[in-house]
């Protein structure tokens, strides 16, 4: 039996509750885009990303990477592209959508989760591009499709981090 | 941490406000995605001539574009998961049977500007439509 300085404080243990019941809604959102109605290859409006940032105030760098993670595999398990390169691309924009929001949060340079949203949404669209050109297609006219795609991100971006804002402050999470 | 917010202090929080360094890097992205939509503007305008089907990099078939009133054609490709069937029309060009799982590339449409592409990710299909701007060899580069 483990000894009682061994054993997670009580505050761990919300924390853990808190980045699960996160993860849930984040897998959930993910899975609940998949089946909208789509507007165009590779394009998705990003809900789950709402989440990321929640974690990311809430719970802090670390949890926001590991639920990035977590959800695109969970996401994967459930929707039979797990060990497809479909998974790839969501794990690798998602891990560069969560170091563009974790860089942007830890150091401030006057952006609100908002622009940090816009930002990551952007970085997340754009790596989607290049890791569909360098790994799958290898066709760089791809590129040629990114202009409409990114004016779509940046719309779902300003969106998701306005909604992330709001679901901040309404719980009174962090004064903004 | 969380506190315990009742509804009416929900309610009552302003709605969260952009900042102006946020409304800044908005305006630089669409400045970026604007100069972004005039390159690709400038190196495909024209009309269509020529669909270019390619399996990974490699060029599968490069057809005329269909003139009006010509017989539509099929187009058999071998992909990596199976074979995809492209039709080529007056109207425009679309995927009109693939293997993936999504269908997104069939569901994509008629594609009937220069510069339009289908792309099926899981068998690796790419299909584009060249026009007759003068960037016809930089995009026979991109191709390659």
């Amino acid at each position: 039996m483990p000894s009682a300085s061994n054993s997670p404080s009580l505050q761990q243990l919300k924390r853990q509750y808190q980045w699960l019941a996160l993860l849930a809604l984040a897998a959930a959102l993910h899975l609940f885009e998949s089946l909208l109605p789509s507007l165009g290859p590779w394009f998705k409006p990003g809900l789950a990303n709402i989440v990321t940032l929640i974690t990311l105030v809430l719970l802090g760098s670390r949890a926001a990477f590991a639920l990035a993670l977590a959800r695109v595999v969970i996401g994967g398990f459930f929707l039979g592209t797990l060990f497809t390169p479909t998974l790839l691309i969501s794990a690798c924009s998602a891990l560069v959508a969560a170091t563009i929001m974790v860089v942007l949060w830890r150091f401030p340079c006057g952006l609100s989760l908002i622009g940090i949203s816009l930002a990551a949404a952007i970085g997340h669209m754009v790596t989607q591009f290049v890791v569909v050109e360098r790994v799958i297609i290898h066709q760089p006219a791809l590129f040629y499709l990114l202009p409409p795609l990114l004016l779509l991100a940046t719309v779902t971006g300003w969106i998701n981090g306005a909604i992330a804002s709001a679901i901040v402050t309404r719980v009174g999470l962090r004064p903004w | 941490m969380l506190s315990e917010p009742s509804v009416v202090n929900i309610l009552n929080q302003p709605f969260p406000h952009s900042t102006p360094t946020d409304r800044g890097l908005l305006l630089l992205v669409l400045l970026a995605i604007g100069a972004g939509f005039w390159w690709v503007h400038l190196q495909l305008h024209g009309l269509p001539q020529q669909v270019r089907i390619f399996h990974g990099n490699q060029l599968v078939g490069s057809y005329p574009y269909p003139a009006p009133g010509s017989t539509p054609k099929r187009i058999r490709v071998q992909g990596d998961i199976g074979e995809a069937v492209i039709s080529l029309s007056a109207d425009g060009v679309r995927m009109v049977d693939a293997p993936c799982r999504g269908k997104q590339c069939i569901r994509s449409g008629l594609h009937h500007h220069s510069g339009d592409m289908i792309v099926c990710l899981p068998n690796r299909i790419s299909v584009l439509v060249v026009g007759d701007s003068g960037s016809q060899a930089h995009l026979d580069a991109l191709s390659q």
